[in-house]
């Protein structure tokens, strides 16, 4: 009896062991069979449309979505790929959009790659550690061979240094996502409590002209917050920081561990600068004068809440544009302005996310054609975001698009809308009804022209110091909320906060930057 | 009949009726097999720097280099010691609590109301941690808060700024983590008071015993192997944490880290950011391996005191 349930167990489990290998294999069988499938309908049908050859290369694209993921968009690709069979037949390459949310986006690419199921194209979130993992390809020669049009529309709209963040070891491995990369620390207030103290906007220029206005709005609206953070633990006196010291952050706009300030060329802690705390005295001073929520360290209710309830006066955040205070007043119904409080200083770390192609590619120069088509034609980018026009969406003019009819953005049968940060070319895509299409030409514009880095270019390689990084991470967020939101005495967290930086091995990292950035500057030279 | 049942219990005890019994728990072996056997093999990987184009198997071999982030700062200790005390305290004050409720659910479970209570025990287990983290908010949120708003003032005390001072956590997660799983732990000593022989307290009763005599003469006692089996399986967990418990509840409050940080938020707080297959790898197999000999150890210990009650 024992031995036969020892084999019933075995051939179970070898059963299991097969039944997977067949089902995550996917080297051969999905490949060979459509080659024989397409030799069949050979006979062409003339009246038919464009036909999608079935020989086309598929490239296949882990999309990222930020809404609900529809569950089926086979009509999306059907779409497409008629348009593209029709547009660029000597392409001869074919879409297979796959959906994704931020949750489980890194891990399926991770397990795509792994298992061996296809996947060509993504958007990798932090480049370095894919390359440092071998998971995506170079791709300078992909781009001068199918990227010529991709090329001129990235160098048109970013500036011709564009491709130069995405260039680790001398290779190329990205292709930037085509849209308004400044994003300008920018004062968001409500006009009408600016107007009842008296105050005129011009006369607010940076954090130090707000407090006068602040002990105003507590007089006259006891129960108004006269700021509150618009992300939970971040004032944004950081990046306001960067942009009035021209603070290269050395690709780590996250934690901003080892920066260079101006031309210097060196690398320094920069929460161990006097200006770091002053500004995190002035917090400390907002905080004990109650200028904001008690505990907006730790709070999950953010500016928008506030607003909302009518209970906020200011914030500050980083915004694209110009017109944020116009998309916020439709969304809360009050009357909100905004205005720019601090340059933004563009260095690497401004470098939006890229699309990437994997190192597992079949085809990697079906997967450029394809990119070419994604950052070029407009058919595509905004099928992709919006899916099937009067079913999905509908045109208001030339540049706006909407919601049919009664649906929103959770009943309406396809919709990626919220990804237009991840698809393709920003002055190509629709735009929601109300935004000012001048506003993404503003947006493109500022790209070219905004204050330069000179290491901009420089990309660093954490792979040395990931020790190092993990580390210094859970020191950040121990101390910079609560920092930088005035809930810690600075007179005792900084220099706390200092000495759990260098314990973490804060040095090891800015040497590291150092010897990398000096690497940079010779070969740049 | 009764002839075969009386050899079956002399002599080969367990051998000539445990097939059927193992072909029941075929499918448990299975799910075992598959789900926490073959997936062990992969504890290589933790000493991979993996390399997608290379793969699993080819990347290149980097010794204990993955572990070393683990023990590279003084947090290392914290972690560590925040780790191993909460545990303790859980597995401690969790025993106490789950043997109470059950030996005071035994004299309620004969009323119609006892439906009622033991459902109201499960209701906290069944509770996901984020929600219970926004409980624990509606009491200690600093403007908004019952505690601060009604508690803290009928006594005319100063409301406290709960989310930035460690000294109150200790004992804040102590209470939640009690309050979710001593209801849900208390079933298994439910069950086994409620198959222990009546006649014991019929008699214990006839000579006089009181309830609290009958619970420290016969419950107690009889729980006693229980009790061990169920503190051995959580010793086993000891390097483990909730990871709701410790970065959801509260809030994951920077000032909090001190007395909030364990392992498992190190790590995801640490690694969050790269994805690195090989360091999350390495740090799971920790707590696995001293996880494994901490059992060991534990049960090894029991059987010198009292060895029949051991697990193996």
């Amino acid at each position: 009896m024992k031995r036969t349930s020892t084999a019933i167990l075995a051939l179970t489990l070898a059963a299991t062991l097969f039944a997977g290998c067949s089902s995550t294999g996917g080297f051969g069988p999905e490949g060979t069979q459509e080659v024989g499938a397409g030799a069949a309908p050979a006979a062409d049908t003339p009246e038919a449309g464009p036909e999608v050859p079935a020989q086309a290369d598929e490239v296949v694209f882990y999309c990222l979505s930020f809404t609900n993921i529809p569950d089926s968009y086979d009509q999306v690709n059907t779409a497409i790929n008629e348009h593209i069979a029709g547009t660029y037949p000597e392409a001869n390459v074919k879409l297979k959009l796959q959906l994704f949310g931020p949750v489980e986006y890194e891990e399926k690419i991770r397990l795509a790659m792994q298992s061996g199921t296809p996947v060509d194209l993504f958007t990798p979130l932090g480049l370095a550690n894919y390359v440092a993992q071998n998971q995506v390809l170079p791709l300078e020669d992909l781009l001068t061979e199918y990227g010529r049009d991709v090329t001129a529309i990235i160098h048109e709209d970013i500036g011709t240094d564009a491709f130069k963040t995405y260039e680790i070891n001398g290779h190329t491995y990205g292709v930037p996502i085509n849209k308004g990369m400044v994003v300008t620390p920018t004062l968001i207030y409500d006009k009408d409590m600016l107007a009842a103290t008296g105050y005129s906007i011009d006369s607010i220029n940076s954090l130090r002209d707000l407090p006068k206005v602040f002990d105003k709005i507590k007089e006259l609206y006891p129960e108004v917050f006269p700021y509150a953070n618009t992300n939970q633990g971040d004032t944004h006196i950081i990046p306001i920081l960067a942009g009035e010291n021209d603070i290269d952050v050395m690709m780590d706009r996250v934690t901003y561990m080892g920066v260079v300030f101006g031309d210097s060329g060196q690398v320094v802690n920069l929460y161990d600068t006097p200006w770091f705390a002053e500004y995190v005295g002035i917090m400390r001073d907002w905080y004990e004068k109650g200028y904001v929520p008690k505990d907006m360290a730790t709070s999950p209710s953010t500016a928008t809440e506030y607003f909302n309830a009518g209970r906020l006066f200011s914030t500050i955040a980083g915004y694209g544009g110009n017109e944020i205070g116009a998309l916020i007043s439709a969304s809360t119904g009050r009357n909100i302005g905004n205005k720019w409080i601090a340059p933004f200083y563009f260095d690497s770390s401004a470098a939006s996310l890229a699309t990437a192609v994997s190192s597992t590619s079949k085809s990697p120069a079906a997967a450029m054609k394809m990119i070419n088509i994604l950052y070029t034609d407009e058919f595509v980018i905004n099928t992709i975001l919006y899916g099937i026009e009067g079913m999905d969406y509908v045109k208001v003019d030339e540049h706006h698009w909407t919601y049919p009819e009664g649906k929103d953005v959770n009943t309406v049968s396809y919709t990626a809308a919220f990804s237009t940060g991840i698809v393709g070319s920003e002055k190509l895509q629709l735009q929601t009804a109300g935004v000012s299409y001048e506003d993404v030409l503003l947006k493109l514009r500022q790209n070219v022209e905004c204050k330069r880095s000179p290491y901009y270019g420089f990309t660093f390689d954490p792979s040395k110091v990931v020790n190092e990084i993990t580390a210094l991470n859970n020191v950040y967020s121990q101390y910079i909320p609560g920092l930088v939101c005035g809930s810690l005495d600075p007179a005792v967290a900084l220099p706390e906060f200092n000495k759990a930086l260098k314990d973490a091995g804060i040095d090891a990292l800015i040497a590291e930057k150092q010897t990398q950035l000096n690497a940079w500057i010779a070969a740049n030279r | 009949m009764p002839g075969v049942r009386k050899t079956g219990l002399k002599s080969h005890p367990r051998r000539e009726h445990s097939g059927p019994f193992l072909l029941i728990a075929l499918p448990g072996l299975l799910y075992l097999l598959v789900n926490n056997y073959i997936p062990m093999f992969g504890a290589f990987i933790a000493f991979k720097k993996l390399d997608y184009v290379q793969g699993l198997f080819k990347s290149p071999w980097t010794g204990f280099d993955n572990f070393k982030f683990l023990f590279q700062t003084k947090d290392a200790f914290v972690m560590v010691r925040n780790t191993l005390l909460y545990n303790l305290a859980f597995i401690a004050l969790g025993t106490v609590c789950a043997v109470l409720i059950a030996v005071l659910m035994a004299d309620v479970s004969r009323m119609p109301a006892a439906r009622f209570f033991q459902a109201g025990l499960l209701l906290p287990n069944l509770v996901s941690m984020v929600i219970v983290s926004y409980l624990v908010y509606a009491f200690l949120a600093p403007e908004t808060g019952l505690v601060n708003t009604e508690i803290l003032p009928a006594f005319s005390m100063e409301p406290i700024n709960w989310y930035s001072q460690a000294k109150y956590w200790p004992f804040i997660l102590i209470l939640t983590q009690m309050w979710k799983t001593a209801g849900y732990t208390s079933i298994v000593y439910i069950a086994s008071i409620a198959g222990m022989d009546a006649g014991m307290y019929e008699s214990a009763r006839i000579d006089g015993a009181g309830k609290l005599r009958q619970i420290f003469a016969i419950t107690l006692p009889l729980l006693k192997p229980t009790i061990i089996v169920m503190v051995l399986m959580s010793v086993g967990r000891i390097f483990a944490s909730d990871f709701g418990l410790f970065y959801q509840v509260p809030m994951d409050s920077g000032a909090l880290y001190d007395v909030t940080q364990t392992i498992d938020t190190y790590v995801y707080r640490g690694l969050m950011r790269f994805g690195n297959v090989g360091m999350s790898s390495a740090a799971g197999l920790f707590q696995s391996v001293v996880g494994f000999i901490l059992v060991l150890g534990a049960n090894s210990l029991v059987k010198r005191f009292s060895a029949g009650d051991s697990l193996f």
